[in-house]
């Protein structure tokens, strides 16, 4: 399904580069919201999502009715309390990585606040999702997770091709994953919501799962991109 | 084969629905019911030719080597048992019927997004088109594709491998795209070219939607037009598609109205709407349509008609430039890029596309700079080349409706690049010249080129894909050729009716103030009827009478471009640094340190005045550039600042360079050291890379950039033969770390170069842990590292 992005969060696009609060020359300023605009126009975010049953045992956790299977610790902790799970996956695009790409022979630090808008783009899509999903469980009075994705803790990302495969993204929305694992369109994320009947415990601190944790700049300078 | 009947053929429908319905969906590879459930097959099928399908579908669609890696598969023998079954199902129901193998996307993304070349595509298709051919198709259909370049490499292994018809068949969304952002018209030129025998939509969208896609299709091809919709469009929570069989019918039966030949369903239809459909079209002929006679090119995301006068920009050419011929020597693939861009910003169209410089494997650097202007761009290609393999080079790899610069009306050249010009289904560029050279006279230029027309409709290629070159003179050596040179070129277009092309630059050789004799016969040509100038986009005199003509001529209405153009031309004045308080004749430091461009390079040329080229970069280029370094590395400034900051002092590097060249200095001696830059084998994301390589080149490095997904062997090799001293690896994810690790221990077991890497889930122990001399947090880190490496 299509999900339609009204704008995009300035900030957030600073912190993806690196920002760290010293002053912004005005022209520069009107080029991030120049960037932000041309991101709105060329970005077409689409989302495939099927709900689950899991079944867990030792190998891992067991999507039902397919033959993916995500082991690991980090993600049996995530899943705890659930007993299904969203499949999810989003992307914003093909054209949007050829604007970037165009941008970064043209003008590199177009291209670079480009890439940044799109990540924020793309994560802003998939929290649309996600708020969908939440309501939609809510109303059956159950509850769902954060999302959880392939990389993250030990979950390994090479369960991204069969995860891409169940939920048919390449004729869905034309997301498919290269030799290495790497999404394409480059702007795309996958994720596991956990359902759960009851309230799920929100104390764990995201950077716990991060790969990026002991070496992260925002986690250090004490404000972490989920913050 | 399939004849041509004059009625409508219809097809069947889904078989990934009728498979669901019979809970055979949940298989990994839902082709394997072939082998498991053979009668179930079978029995699908014959219920859509009990309902009125005509050519069925084997249970194909995602037979590939990719799809089953890992599965106990092979693709010749579910090809096989596919068709196998789709057999029983004709012989048991109608002998008439006949049987399509099945084509579907390969599920792995094609090069510049994705990792899979072109090549490795077409031997994938290669494998099953045979297997298809040898199992007893009657035709193939490649459908369901969103990547021009992807669907061409299946259509080109089945011509060059099977006697096989070839049905090609597309996906667009709503927006008249496909995912790859390939509109109606760029996807109808393209396969039309490529000699398919019937091109369609389908998937995706309902008929509904399908509707106004279809009526475009039908404005760009003469080929017979295959529609297959979806059962309308499907809920997102229950996967249900919207519309029943009789609303299908109805909606779908109106793309006969449209002149569709073959319609049918795809996703989401059933039996039931391929009888409803039949009984709505039964008997019935397809509408008749009006032929098609257009020029136009495209690339995969942009169709250019050459409906008015569209620029073609010239800069893409070695000849009399020793920048460009370095950046070929170099294999400074940015540089060209570079020039790519510039052209289309200043307004060309169409780019033209040289790459010949003797000792240079011409063949080879066109099909790499081809593919590396449309990663970037989406201008239509014009391949300038007289070698036949360089043009079939770059044509079997351009993504889209190329124009071939040249051939010329000798019977040999012609009966040489024709062929190619027709295979591939490239429109061409003809010269009016032959084996006794250029004539002298309009009338002998004119005969020349009716020649020209004449063979090319012998081979296949329709007039409107021909484009007549009337050839420009040197005014200054034969001041009477440029009358007939136009007179040549009127002719031409009343007589036979075809599209004129003229490079204008070379008419003002010799002379001095050349800008103002090229516009002056540019405005001449083009009153007489010239559609193609290929001219330098970049100066504006030339430009400008093109918008000019275009408000005389009534081809810009209501003088709207003109007027959004040249208000901002006349508008743009120097740029002042924000904040007004220093003046424009600022110094070269502020300019590098505030990232602007104009003004950097304008005090660069001022202090080429006084000082030593070597000087301008040793106490001012650089040392600015690493202040700038300094106050990012203490986070006064951030990441795009910088980038804007390497801008300006590229901008500086660039006028250095130019004032070099013209004095014929070499430009060797500026370079602070050679640095060799990859993102690694199976990664694509470079964007890391592409930030130390603008910071670094413009801190005084020549940078060889490998690009991305780079093997380990050409690293290896490029660092044996450049003799560099440092290279610089990228990779991001932590699948793509081991490559990295690879490339570290070959590159340590054949030299002595350091390695310094960088990327996001890397920290500085487990670089070292891998291997590397150097980990490079960011791009002033690598700045920082680079200077070590080579002061030492």
């Amino acid at each position: 399904m299509k999900i339609s992005l009204e704008s995009l969060d300035e900030q957030e696009i600073l912190r993806t580069m690196g920002y760290r609060g010293s002053e912004i020359p005005s022209d520069l300023e009107s080029l991030i919201r120049r960037c932000i605009r041309q991101t709105l126009d060329t970005v077409q975010p689409r989302a495939v999502f099927r709900r689950f049953p899991i079944e867990k045992d030792t190998g891992g956790i067991h999507i039902s009715g397919t033959d993916l299977i995500f082991p690991g610790t980090s993600i049996q902790k995530h899943l705890e309390t659930s007993d299904e799970v969203w499949l999810v996956a989003i992307t914003v695009g093909q054209e949007m990585d050829k604007l970037i790409r165009t941008a970064l022979s043209e003008k590199p630090e177009e291209g670079v606040i480009l890439d940044s808008c799109a990540a924020v783009a793309v994560e802003a899509a998939a929290d649309k999702v996600q708020e969908m999903l939440r309501e939609t469980v809510e109303r059956e009075g159950k509850f769902i997770t954060s999302r959880f994705s392939p990389g993250y803790g030990d979950l390994p990302l090479t369960v991204q091709r069969n995860f891409l495969t169940v939920l048919d993204t390449s004729r869905k929305i034309g997301l498919s994953v290269t030799g290495g694992y790497l999404m394409v369109p480059s702007k795309s994320v996958t994720a596991i919501i956990g359902i759960s009947p009851t309230e799920i415990q929100t104390s764990q601190n995201p950077c716990d799962g991060c790969i990026l944790r002991t070496t992260c700049e925002l986690r250090k300078a004490g404000t972490p991109c989920w913050k | 084969m399939l004849e041509m009947k004059n009625k409508i053929t219809i097809l069947d429908g889904a078989f990934g629905t009728m498979l669901q319905q019979k809970g055979l969906l949940t298989a990994a590879v839902p082709e394997a019911n072939n082998l498991t459930h053979p009668e179930i097959i079978t029995d699908i099928h014959r219920e859509y030719i009990r309902n009125g399908a005509e050519i069925i579908y084997a249970s194909t669609f995602g037979v590939n080597r990719y799809k089953l890696e890992g599965t106990p598969y092979t693709v010749s023998q579910l090809v096989e048992a596919a068709v196998e079954n789709a057999r029983k199902a004709r012989d048991a129901e109608n002998p008439l019927v006949k049987i399509a193998l099945d084509c579907g996307p390969i599920g792995k993304m094609m090069k510049p997004n994705g990792d899979m070349s072109f090549d490795e595509a077409y031997r994938i298709f290669e494998e099953i088109v045979t297997a298809g051919e040898r199992a007893g198709v009657d035709l193939v259909v490649f459908e369901t594709f969103t990547d021009l370049a992807e669907i061409k490499a299946g259509i080109l292994a089945a011509k060059e491998h099977t006697g096989l018809p070839i049905f090609a068949s597309m996906s667009f969304e709503a927006n008249g795209r496909t995912f790859a952002g390939v509109p109606v018209s760029a996807a109808a030129l393209t396969l039309s070219g490529l000699g398919v025998s019937a091109v369609g939509i389908n998937c995706s969208l309902g008929p509904e939607q399908i509707l106004p896609l279809a009526a475009e299709l039908v404005k760009w091809t003469n080929l017979p037009i295959l529609i297959k919709p979806n059962a309308g469009l499907p809920d997102p929570e229950t996967d249900q598609y919207e519309i029943t069989p009789a609303e299908f019918a109805e909606i779908t039966a109106r793309f006969a109205d449209l002149g569709a030949a073959y319609i049918g369903g795809c996703c989401g239809t059933t039996p039931q709407y391929i009888a409803a459909l039949r009984d709505r079209l039964s008997g019935r002929r397809p509408a008749a349509r009006q032929a098609v006679h257009r020029t136009a090119l495209c690339s995969a995301e942009r169709t250019v008609e050459i409906d008015e006068v569209r620029i073609v920009g010239e800069r893409i050419n070695p000849t009399g430039k020793k920048r460009f011929k370095a950046a070929l020597a170099d294999h400074d693939i940015g540089y060209i890029l570079s020039q790519a861009l510039e052209q289309t910003a200043a307004g060309a169209e169409i780019l033209d596309v040289n790459v010949g410089l003797p000792g240079l494997d011409e063949a080879a650097m066109m099909a790499e700079v081809v593919e590396a202007i449309q990663s970037v761009s989406n201008a239509p290609l014009q391949i300038d080349s007289g070698d036949p393999k360089t043009i079939e080079a770059a044509l079997r790899i351009y993504n889209g409706k190329a124009l071939v610069n040249s051939v010329n009306g000798e019977d040999r050249n012609l009966e040489t690049l024709l062929p190619i010009v027709r295979k591939y289904g490239a429109a061409v560029i003809g010269l009016t010249l032959d084996e006794n050279g250029i004539p002298q006279t309009a009338e002998e230029r004119v005969r020349i080129a009716e020649k020209i027309i004449r063979k090319a409709e012998e081979y296949g290629i329709p007039k409107e894909d021909v484009i007549i070159d009337c050839l420009t003179l040197t005014v200054s050596a034969q001041q009477e050729q440029a009358m007939e040179t136009l007179k040549a070129l009127r002719t031409v277009k009343e007589r036979f009716g075809v599209k004129t092309v003229l490079g204008v630059s070379n008419i003002s050789f010799g002379l001095p103030d050349r800008e103002t004799i090229n516009a002056a016969f540019l405005t001449l040509a083009l009153g007489q009827g010239l559609d193609l100038p290929i001219i330098n986009p970049n100066v504006r005199t030339m430009t400008g009478a093109v918008d000019a003509f275009k408000v005389l001529a009534g081809q810009d209405k209501n003088s709207e471009r003109f007027i959004s153009i040249h208000n901002q031309i006349q508008s743009e004045k120097p740029i002042v640094p924000a904040g007004g308080s220093v003046s424009p004749d600022s110094s070269l430091e502020y300019a590098i340190a505030n990232g602007l461009r104009q003004i950097a390079a304008e005090a660069t040329v001022r202090l080429l005045n006084t000082m030593e080229p070597a000087e301008i970069i040793d106490h001012i280029l650089i040392p600015t550039l690493e202040k700038v370094g300094n106050r990012f590395e203490k986070g006064e400034i951030f990441l795009p600042q910088l980038i804007q900051s390497a801008g300006a002092a590229q901008a500086g590097f660039e006028e250095i360079r130019k004032a070099m060249t013209r004095s014929s200095q070499s430009e060797v001696n500026l370079s602070k050291g050679k640095i060799i830059l990859a993102t690694v084998k199976g990664d694509i994301h470079d964007i890391g890379k592409n930030i130390v390589k603008v910071v670094l080149e413009n801190s005084g490095y020549q940078i060889i950039d490998l690009g991305k997904d780079v093997p380990i062997e050409v690293v290896r090799q490029t660092v044996l033969r450049e003799n560099a001293k440092l290279v610089g690896l990228s990779a991001l994810m932590t699948t793509t770390v081991k490559n990295m690790e690879e490339t570290i221990r070959d590159l340590k077991n054949h030299s002595e170069c350091k390695i310094m890497v960088g990327g996001a889930v890397l920290t500085k122990d487990y670089a070292l842990s891998i291997g590397a001399d150097y980990f490079a947090k960011d791009a002033k880190a690598a700045m920082d590292i680079a200077k070590k490496v080579f002061e030492e």
